[in-house]
Parts: structure tokens; sequence; C-alpha cells
């Protein structure tokens, strides 16, 4: 039994104790009996074959791996309250529900007693915590599942010990123990604290999936929703400490760009202002660390803004000072048109180029965008008495720990980062940048709590932006229409040049993303990735290579079905040829999302299967009235099939309406449905916006876009009256999980396209749309 | 023509061996190149961010940041992982470049090309 100060005595031997980091409190009340909280090692380098040592993907080869002791996830109270600790970030993917009932669901609990705690950045303790890639569930359902069977299997062996019966005599079931010979039963917490001194036991039997009550049901509802709906959950911007003070910085304009000096004397004179401090930065690469700038902390936000505006500051703007997207796009192409450095190829191109019967040639372009989370970055630091405490809406907390420890100089156990929920992410603030300004404010203060804010214009101005790019296609087609030949250059600023000072090419990782594993069945092709510098800081948009490689290719096939005089879904199911599996290795792709090649093959039937449900849904083939179309296109990404079909409507001003979206999806086993279909509507949403108007553009260095006026996130007037989500079911629980934060965004901007060119007859190859029809 | 025929009969049946000296090579090779690509997912396996830290720095030949090194980015999985998944991805181009030229009966650009994929191969990791 460990009573809540004895476990707080224990965590304060390595972390100290929380306190705010969420609103209902890690244990649920004073006085709880506890299962929880060993600080064992995990067992899942204890259990691996020398053979899965030496190759380890997914969970397995992510920092810190994963952890399944019920000891760390689950807690139960005397009054039978169950509390799972949840140490993924949640930004409205909804993965605090997602977990809890997969452990609720192993554990036989009942989910009106089943509650959910944030854990803190520590991945020595929880596993790894960088929720990116569309990997919590793909990588963690499995082991939330071990974690509750083992707490089951646990209160199972500590009633059968106090009744003095075997173990296989006692069943539990909906948070009930019984032991049926004798009519006996009990609660689960009159045994907790039995149960929480048995050591966790290495044989468990999980549930056979017929029996599950939650997972994959779809009808569990958001543990979180009524704290949300009612503005009671708590954000990044919501943490409130005695004593805070707040925060704005002044940041470079131009990436690179540094304080070369500054005058505060107006600023002041602001009422409210505490300190105003030059902090260091402007290096390139800048890593996940601050840009540098002039900080300004004062009694509430408000002052810091005005005070942030009188000041005087000359930069230096550095090395980035002439960037111009227009002209930098024109680079772009010009390194589009020449050959590149090859990253894939198989048979003769150029030959079959050269013999084929129809030639066709095509240039794609997607701009910077910025990821514009509804909740800007935001953060809580106090840094006193040598110890840096942070409350943050940050997807890595490990991450934000680090550089915390880099920028303070403090140790590991001296640094703690608490983490809310984030009001959206979509990778920005997979970036601690901001965590690291509000340390740097509250140590420059004497260890007040500060609270440092980004203003939207902050976060359109000084992002991680998504990268800008071109794609450049050819192709030859045979008598009969279909491509004997393709040739594609991708050509984009890479994300590795916020690590590396002046990478030229794309990475492995952002060449997987629907280029290299291309699945195309084409005899010749070959893949080539030219040069191209970063002038910004590159980041990780939700989806992030696959929206340029799927438009560029999705519309391009469209293009050839149009050439060869084609029906377009005919030839995209076609062209992807009879179900297969490709290996990664076949094609080398040095990616895979990190998964194991073996047991994530890509699967053509499967990406046949969605295009064929997403188009079905649409009604594919039915008669459209004039000024109307329908689209399809198909992408896999994230180890997950996705496919849209979209039904546009375009005026005779060119104004286009997109009337309905039919998104499918294949992710293999679905853990949790209406969470699947909520991220594929928000993929949708998300997807028509950068396909019809979001763009960041930069002049003389300098992001132009202010807000959201000038970078527009489809607003609900532009939103499709149906969007319609396919669920291609998988049959099976053995088969490999996929993502589903981010495979629905790739395939919306493509199939857009070629619904406007079925209405209309017009091609478009930029995006975003705006109003290029209407010229 | 003779290698036509002979290629067909490997095509029908399924038989990978390919008949020339280079064709050999490419053979033996190409289980190699496989075990490489594998070996890279897997060295780049840790997600997205660590793997843009480590293909940075492998492409650049820098180490970055080395400062900001941190149990994020696991001493086993550095700069050298990055610059092995290129090495193995470059690998198996050539690899296949030498396949084609080989079809066409180029024995001197198929060598030329399996050297290339065996140079590759000695920058992995």
């Amino acid at each position: 039994m460990i009573h809540d100060a004895k476990l707080s005595a224990e965590l304060a031997k390595t972390k100290p104790a929380l306190d705010n980091v969420s609103r209902r409190g890690i244990l649920g009340g004073a006085g709880a009996l506890v299962l929880a909280l060993s600080l064992r090692p995990a067992r899942a380098d204890e259990t691996q074959t020398e053979e899965q040592k030496q190759q380890k993907f997914g969970a397995d080869g992510m920092p810190h791996g994963w952890r399944d002791d019920p000891k760390v996830f689950v807690a139960i109270a005397p009054d039978g309250t169950v509390t799972v600790t949840n140490h993924r970030s949640d930004m409205g993917q909804g993965i605090r529900t997602s977990v809890a009932f997969t452990v609720a669901d192993e554990l036989e609990a009942d989910w009106s007693k089943v509650k959910v705690v944030q854990a803190w950045g520590d991945e020595t303790r929880f596993g790894n915590q960088d929720t990116d890639g569309s990997r919590s569930t793909r990588h963690f359902f499995q082991h939330f599942r071990h974690a509750g069977a083992a707490a089951r299997l646990m209160l199972i062996q500590a009633a059968a010990k106090q009744w003095g019966v075997p173990v296989s005599e006692v069943t539990a079931v909906n948070h009930t123990l019984t032991h049926a010979k004798s009519g006996r039963t009990l609660g689960y917490g009159a045994v907790a604290q039995a149960a929480a001194e048995l050591p966790v036991p290495t044989d468990v039997k999980l549930k056979d999936p017929k029996d599950f009550r939650y997972i994959g049901t779809g009808k569990v509802g958001l543990i979180d929703n009524f704290d949300i709906t009612t503005g009671k959950a708590i954000y990044g911007l919501d943490t409130k400490l005695d004593g805070m003070l707040y925060a704005v910085v002044a940041r470079p304009a131009v990436y690179g760009g540094k304080v070369k000096s500054f005058d505060d004397s107006e600023a002041k004179k602001v009422p409210g202002v505490v300190k105003i401090f030059k902090i260091d930065g402007g290096e390139i690469p800048s890593e996940f660390m601050p840009l540098g700038g002039v900080a300004v902390v004062a009694k509430n936000t408000w002052s810091a803004m005005k005070a942030r505006d009188a000041l005087k500051i000359t930069w230096d703007d550095g090395p980035n000072a002439n960037y111009d997207t227009d002209v930098f796009r024109k680079e772009l192409e010009a390194a589009a048109r020449k050959p590149g450095k090859v990253v894939r190829t198989q048979g003769d191109v150029d030959g079959a180029l050269a013999k084929a019967k129809t030639k066709v040639q095509a240039e794609y372009f997607v701009p910077h965008l910025a990821q514009a989370p509804m909740e800007p970055p935001a953060a809580v630091a106090r840094v006193k008495d040598g110890f840096c405490e942070a409350w943050a809406c940050v997807q890595g907390p490990q991450a934000a720990n680090d550089r915390l420890m880099k920028a303070l100089k403090l140790p590991d156990d001296k640094v703690k980062v608490n983490v809310t929920l984030l009001g959206g992410g979509f990778g920005r603030k997979s970036k601690p940048d901001y965590v690291v300004e509000a340390a740097l404010c509250s140590q420059a203060v004497g260890g007040a709590p500060v609270k440092l804010a980004w203003t939207r214009e902050d976060d359109l101005h000084h992002g991680f932006y998504h990268t800008i790019s071109v794609e450049h296609l050819e192709a030859g087609l045979d008598e009969k229409g279909m491509p004997v030949a393709w040739l594609h250059r991708s050509v984009a600023p890479t994300i590795g040049s916020i690590f590396a000072p002046d990478p030229k090419h794309e990475l492995p990782f952002e060449l997987g993303m629907g280029l290299v594993n291309t699945p195309l069945n084409i005899p010749n092709m070959r893949l080539e990735n030219p040069e191209a510098a970063a002038h910004v800081r590159v980041g990780w948009f939700r989806s992030v290579s696959n929206i340029p490689h799927a438009f560029a290719i999705q519309s391009f096939v469209s293009e050839l079905a149009h050439a060869a005089g084609r029906e377009p879904k005919e030839y995209l199911l076609e062209l992807i040829g009879p179900d297969r599996k490709i290996s990664p290795t076949e094609i080398g792709d040095v990616w895979n999302y990190g998964e194991d090649p073996k047991r994530y093959p890509i699967e053509t039937g499967r990406l046949r299967g969605v295009i064929e449900a997403a188009a079905k849904g649409a009604g594919w083939g039915r008669e459209m009235p004039k000024g109307s179309g329908l689209g399809v296109a198909g992408h896999y990404s994230f180890v997950t099939y996705t496919a849209v079909a979209a039904e546009v409507e375009v005026d005779d001003k060119g104004q286009v309406k997109v009337k309905a979206i039919d998104i499918a999806v294949d992710c293999g086993p679905q853990v949790n449905p209406e969470r699947i279909r909520s991220q594929m509507e928000g993929a949708v949403v998300m997807g028509m916006g950068l396909a019809l108007t979001s763009e960041i553009t930069f002049k003389q260095g300098r992001a132009v876009q202010n807000n959201f006026d000038g970078y527009e996130v489809l607003r609900i007037d532009a939103a499709p009256k149906v969007v319609r989500v396919h669920l291609v079911p998988s049959g099976s629980w053995d088969g490999p999980l996929g993502g589903v934060g981010e495979p629905g965004v790739p395939p919306v901007a493509p199939a857009i396209a070629n619904a406007i060119f079925a209405a209309t007859g017009r091609r478009v190859r930029q995006l975003p749309i705006r109003d290029q029809l209407s010229a | 023509m003779m290698r036509s025929v002979l290629t067909a009969c490997l095509i029908l049946t399924a038989a990978p061996a390919l008949a020339s000296p280079c064709g050999d090579r490419i053979d033996s090779l190409s289980k190699r190149v496989q075990s490489e690509v594998s070996q890279s997912i897997s060295a780049n396996t840790s997600g997205q961010g660590n793997a843009a830290k480590r293909g940075g720095e492998g492409l650049t030949g820098t180490e970055g940041q080395r400062a900001n090194e941190s149990p994020e980015a696991p001493p086993e999985k550095s700069a050298q992982a990055g610059q092995g998944a290129d090495a193995a991805q470059q690998a198996k181009v050539a690899l296949e470049e030498a396949r084609t030229a080989d079809s066409k009966g180029d024995a001197q650009g198929c060598d030329a090309a399996v050297a290339r994929a065996e140079q590759q191969l000695k920058k992995a990791p």
C-alpha cells in the first residue's frame, strides 16, 4: 500500500511532487490507496531476443522505447476509482481517451469509474513521449493492453489470496471480482492495496478481442469532453501560478537575424513593466532553440505587448535578409528542370521516354504553410533555487526538458516539464523554443513564474514552416495510354536544415513520404531530388512531405488519364496495378516510418480498396451538372491508406465550392473508430484550407501574413456540407496498426484539383487555388 | 538475341540470378543492399526529430549542434545513422542502374554501377 505522502516522497527523489499539472490532480484525492508508481525499469529490453535487439522498429526503436508496467500507468483508489496515466500529448486527437479505455478494457474496469491524468515529461519512466508521426496508438496500443491486463491479473491474484482459493477460480468483470463457487464478490478498490504489493506478472493473457467492451466499439466519448466544452480544461495558455508575471518576446523577423542594439527607454515607461532583456540567439541552424530577440516581462500580457511595441530595436537581418518566395520559386523551378540526385530508379527511363508514343510533362507548386494551431505556443516556467519547472502545451516534453537543461545549464533531475492539453499542435509544438523563452524570462526576474505567450502574429512570423516545393513530372505513354516511363523530380528545402548547416537535399524520411515509396506499377521509373537551400526554419506540418508529393502524383495521374482519354479512377487503379505487397527494402525506402519492412510492406490492394470506397461513397460515375465535377485521389502515408473523392462546383466567376467530401481510410485495426472519424474530418478541413486558401509568403526575409485575415485557414462557410468518412474494416486485430492523425490530409488537395478539372477542364497545378480560376 | 531469350527464360522461371558476370555481382549484392536498407530503417527509427537531426548531419558530414545531443538522440543513433541511410539508398540506386545496364548488355556500365553500389555500402556504418 502506498499512501499519498509516501508516494510524494518517493517521487521527490527523482522529481519534485506535481502541482498544478492537472485540474484533477494526479491521484484523485488525498488518502487514495494506489496500485501505482514503482520506479521499476521497463521489461522491454529484458524480453527481446538478440535479433530483435539488433534491429529495432516502431516503438522499440524510439528513444526510451515503451513501458507497460501497470505500476507506472494504473492507480486504483479505495472507492474503486481507476486513474490511468497517459504519457502522450493530447492536441485534440483524443489520445487521453484511447489510452484510458484501452487500459480499462483489459482491466475490465467500469468506464464510469475511470479517470485519466497526464504524465509529466520523463521518458525514462513512461517511455517515449514524442507525440508526432501518427504513432501514439500505433506504437503503444499493445503495451497499454498489457498494462491493463497485468493489473487485472494482480487484482485477481490478490482476491484469490484473500479468499484462499485458486487464482483460476476468480474472475474480474466490470469492476467486480467474483469467486463463483462460493458466490463471493469484491470491488476493485477492496483489493487494490494488496494487489499493489504483488510483483507485476510476466505471463499476462490479453482479452479475446470479441470480448472488448470499449476498444473498437466507437461508442466511447472523449473523457475530457465535459471539461473541454465547459472551459474547464487546462491548456498551455490557461496555467496560472501565484505571483505569476507575463512575457512576450520581440524576435528577429528574418531567420538568422540578431539584435544589434536596442533602446528600451520608452518601453520601460509602460505601466507594469518589470524587466526588459536581450535573449541570445540568431544561430543557424537554430535547432529547437529560441530565435533570440528582446524579452519584455510585465505584470500582465497587455503591458508586455505595449512595451514590446515601444522597443526600438536595430536588427542585423543576417544571411536570409533577401529571401523572397516569388524569386525562390523560380530557383526551385530551375532546379527541378535539371537532373538531380537520384533517389530511386528502375529500368531505363530515358530510353522509354524516347520511344513513348505520347509525352506528358507538368510542374506543381506548394507554398510554405504555417501550422497555426488555434492555441498559439505558450508556456509557464519557474526557475528558482536551481530548479526549473515548466507547464506547457508541448508535443515532446522530453525535448523541452532537454532544451531547458541546455539553456539553463541544469542537470536532468533539476528540470521538470508538465504537459497541459494542447489547443492543436500539427507539428509546431514539437519544437519547444517557447518553453525555453519562458524559462529564460523567469530566470531573468529572479525566479518568479512567468507565462510566455505568443500572439497569432508571433506564430505566423516566427514559425517552423512547412517547406516550399516544386514537383516536376514527366511521363511517356504507350499506345494504350499507360505510362512506360515516369520521371519525378521533387525539390524542396529540408527539415534537416534546422539541425545541420546548409544541407541541400531532402532527407530519407522526407523522401519516404510519398516519393521513394510511390506504389505505381510502371516499368521505368526515376525519382530525383535536386538541391534546394533553406532560408526559413523548416519544420513538420501535419503529414509533412506527403502533401506536395501526393498533390503532384495524384494530379499528374489524372492528367495522364486525360491524355490517354481514359476514365481517371479506373486509370489510377490500373496504374497502381494488381494486388501485391511491395517491400520497402526492394524499392530503397530507408524510412518506412520507422516500421518493420516485413510487417509493414505497401499493400497495393489496400490502396485500391480505399480509392474504391471513397469513389463509391461519392456516387462515382453519376452524371454531374454543368460546372460540377468529381475528383479522386489516393495516398499511402504513416503506414495507412487513405483516399478522397471530392465533389466541387465552380461558378461562372471561377469560385470553387467543395460540396462534399468522401474520405476512406484503411488504418488496420480500428482502436477508436469515433476518433478515426474525427481525425479524418479534421484532416479534410485542414487539407481543404491548404488546397484553397493557406499560404505563407516571404519578402525581404519576412513572413508577409500577419493573422488569419492574410493566412486563411478554412472558414466555416467554405467547409463542405457533407463529409462522409468510410472506415475500411481490418478484419483482424492481429494486423499492423496504421497512423491516423496525419494520413487524411495528403489526398484532399489533389482530389479537389482533379474535381475542378472534371468540372471545368482547367488544371490546377499550384496551391492554394484561391482565385486562379477567375482569371 | 541470345541474351533476350535467356532473360525471358529467367523471368519465366522467376529465377533471381542473372546470366552475366555483372549480373552475378548484382545478385550477390542485392541481398546485402536490402539488408542495409532494412538496417537503415531500424537505425532511423526514433521519430522524425531524430531522423531529421541525424539525416541533416549525415548529409552535410557535420556534427551539427553536438551540444544539443541528448537522450532524445541516443549515441548509437548519431549522424552516422543518417549517413548510412543515404548510403543505403544510393547503393540501391546504383544497383538498379547496374541492372539496367546489364539488361542492355552494357557490361562496362554495369560494372561501374556495381562498383558505385559497393562504394556506397562501404560508407554504411
